[in-house]
């Protein structure tokens, strides 16, 4: 306590101050970078969201020749091949079109008679597709077929027909309890289904029914197999450049919705990391300063520190006011961060509510570890520096 | 061989005891072989009694050693304080060389063996009369608060107890000095000039305080001065 009341002579205020305030800036920023990019993290990597996994689906350009079949857009085995041998693909897959008609009806609550419409089946493998469904499943015996359409037709049916055809809205969970009637025909047989919509997808741009199905389907009811017209393609990075040159000389056409989300979503982890770094720098300056000013400090009282090792005090008993101010000091920085950390938190999973779901059980542990973890390392640096200071004096 | 041997052995236990024993190791004598300061080594007196001697110091005894202005009064006790190392030849507390010692042992050889009062004092103007002499004793919890304010009293300054060291005069802060040298353990109590600013009354009952709480101790006086004008009886008297 006297010792406390003798070496406290000389300490600026001000500087301390300052320390708070500067580490304190650095501290919530790297926090909340790091809090941030936890919640976007399932964004991020998840399967289904605006930011799903990386997948091109690539087509050829429609042109006049094209219309009249003169040139064809189906991808012949061997432009499918020189595809996958580019470096840039991770796999590849066609997409298997239906060769059969498809009629699909149904009765909206006997309200209206019967609403029914040509339909188009197509399949990719089910490694390619961003749903989880246990619906998922097709088996010959029970005459059921699962759909997966784009998320766009929804929209344009809730939107724009509906309104316009005095039909009622349909969110994502009614819809899916619509039973169809699907009848194939083709190949001089035909046959109804039952069916559902299981799920929807913002990646592929086709009505979609499992793999197997569609390979039997074809078998039965197709008038024989057609080369894809389509593929889609899981590049190693969907930024390398490469990949535009690639397509743009063959001519091909990338469905790039998906590309660009992929660079949105590139692009926000670089501006989280930049964030994060300019908040590193700010703490690291933070702590120069205070290795400064603590320096100062221990050269002000440089005399009464060697008059108490005279009187037999030791380095540690000397060093330990200033440790102890400092580690309080970053006791309080660290939880008036984590209290900002949490206070902003809450501002922008509020703002993104709407686009992005964050999972509010996300609020991880994880950032106030991290906190834990740099408040402990810069603690350690300023009582090992304190240390030093004093047994410097001794000398 | 059998030389290295024992010399191992004995610094080994003289360590150990050190360790187990420090509060209550005693240092019971100081030889000084063939030692000058560096600073003077040139134009040290030979005739001096301490400089290029060989003496040894005993725990109990008084010793004045008079000196000189500028003969290194103060380097020899700065010397045995550890307060500085550049000096020729060897000294050592039964038997250890002082080369020897680290700062942890000069640590506690000030806490527990050896108390000095410097010349300028070295106490600290921003705290209290009764604060400078607490953050001796709270080292050690040598003296009773009681004894401490007894000292006080003895010496007449129990009035300025709670004043800051800085409003008292040079008189004052001379005994306020010497009562801190008191609130440790001690073997060897070195005093450079201590009275300087003392009248003779004021020597006299600072003398006797001095002398009982040596006999009680059983510790060594080492006094530096010009002359020989305090009120101490003492075993040995050294010319520097």
């Amino acid at each position: 306590m006297l010792l406390w009341k003798l070496l406290r002579k000389n300490i600026a205020a001000g500087q301390l101050l300052g320390y708070v305030a500067a580490t304190l800036l650095g501290l919530t920023i790297v926090l909340l970078s790091l809090q941030f990019y936890n919640d976007l993290q399932p964004v991020f990597s998840a399967k289904e969201g605006v930011f799903a996994r990386d997948y091109l689906v690539v087509s050829k350009k429609v042109s006049v020749l094209k219309t009249l079949k003169i040139s064809s857009t189906e991808f012949s085995k061997n432009e499918m091949s020189q595809i996958e041998s580019q470096p840039f693909v991770k796999r590849m897959a066609g997409f298997t079109a239906a060769t059969f008609r498809v009629y699909a009806s149904t009765a909206i609550s006997g309200k209206v008679a019967n609403f029914g419409t040509m339909l188009f089946f197509e399949s990719v493998p089910d490694t390619f597709l961003d749903i989880n469904s246990t619906d998922w499943r097709w088996n010959q015996k029970n005459n059921f077929i699962p759909i997966i359409i784009p998320r766009s037709y929804l929209t344009l049916y809730n939107f724009g027909f509906a309104p316009s055809q005095g039909l009622p809205q349909l969110s994502e969970k009614t819809i899916g309890l619509l039973n169809l009637n699907i009848e194939l025909s083709g190949n001089g047989k035909d046959a109804i289904f039952q069916s559902r919509i299981v799920g929807f997808t913002d990646r592929i741009n086709s009505i979609l029914v499992p793999q197997d199905f569609m390979e039997w389907a074809n078998v039965q009811f197709g008038t024989g197999s057609a080369q894809p017209s389509r593929v889609i393609i899981e590049p190693h990075n969907v930024s390398d450049p490469k990949l535009g040159e690639y397509f743009a000389s063959h001519q091909y056409e990338i469905a790039n919705d998906k590309a660009s989300a992929g660079e949105a979503s590139s692009f926000l982890r670089t501006l989280i990391l930049i964030v994060m770094g300019v908040g590193v720098i700010i703490t690291l300056l933070a702590l120069g300063l205070m290795l400064l000013s603590i320096n100062l400090l221990i050269q002000k009282n440089h005399a009464k520190i060697e008059n108490l090792s005279l009187m037999g005090f030791s380095t540690e008993t000397m060093a330990k006011p200033y440790q102890w101010l400092v580690v309080v000091l970053n006791v309080i920085i660290l939880l008036v961060s984590l209290v900002l950390v949490s206070y902003f938190r809450g501002k922008y999973t509020a703002s993104f509510n709407t686009s992005i779901h964050i999972d509010d059980d996300n609020l991880a542990w994880n950032y106030i570890l991290w906190g834990v973890y740099i408040v402990v390392a810069l603690s350690a640096v300023n009582i090992g520096w304190i240390y030093m200071k004093v047994k410097e004096i001794r000398k | 061989m059998f030389d290295d041997y024992a010399v191992v052995c004995r610094l080994f236990l003289h360590y150990s005891f050190l360790i187990i024993h420090y509060s209550l190791y005693k240092v019971q004598t100081i030889e000084i072989h063939d030692i000058v300061p560096d600073p003077i080594a040139e134009v040290a007196s030979k005739t001096s009694e301490v400089w290029f001697k060989d003496h040894s110091f005993t725990r109990g005894k008084h010793y004045l050693i008079s000196a000189e202005s500028g003969t290194g009064k103060s380097s020899f006790f700065d010397f045995l304080y550890g307060r500085r190392h550049d000096y020729q030849g060897s000294i050592t507390f039964d038997g250890a060389s002082l080369h020897s010692f680290k700062v942890r042992d000069w640590n506690k050889i000030r806490q527990h063996n050896i108390s000095l009062v410097f010349q300028g004092f070295r106490l600290f103007p921003e705290l209290t009369v009764w604060e400078n002499l607490q953050l001796k004793n709270h080292q050690t919890g040598y003296l009773s608060d009681q004894k401490m304010m007894q000292m006080l009293e003895t010496l007449g300054i129990p009035e300025k107890r709670d004043i800051p060291l800085r409003f008292i005069s040079y008189g004052q802060q001379q005994r306020v000095a010497l009562i801190r040298a008191m609130c440790q353990p001690f073997d060897f109590l070195l005093l450079d000039e201590p009275f300087s600013h003392l009248d003779e009354v004021n020597q006299r009952i600072i003398c006797n305080l001095v002398s009982e709480e040596l006999k009680e101790r059983g510790a060594s006086l080492m006094l530096c001065s010009l002359g020989d004008p305090y009120f101490f009886e003492y075993d040995e008297k050294l010319n520097m």
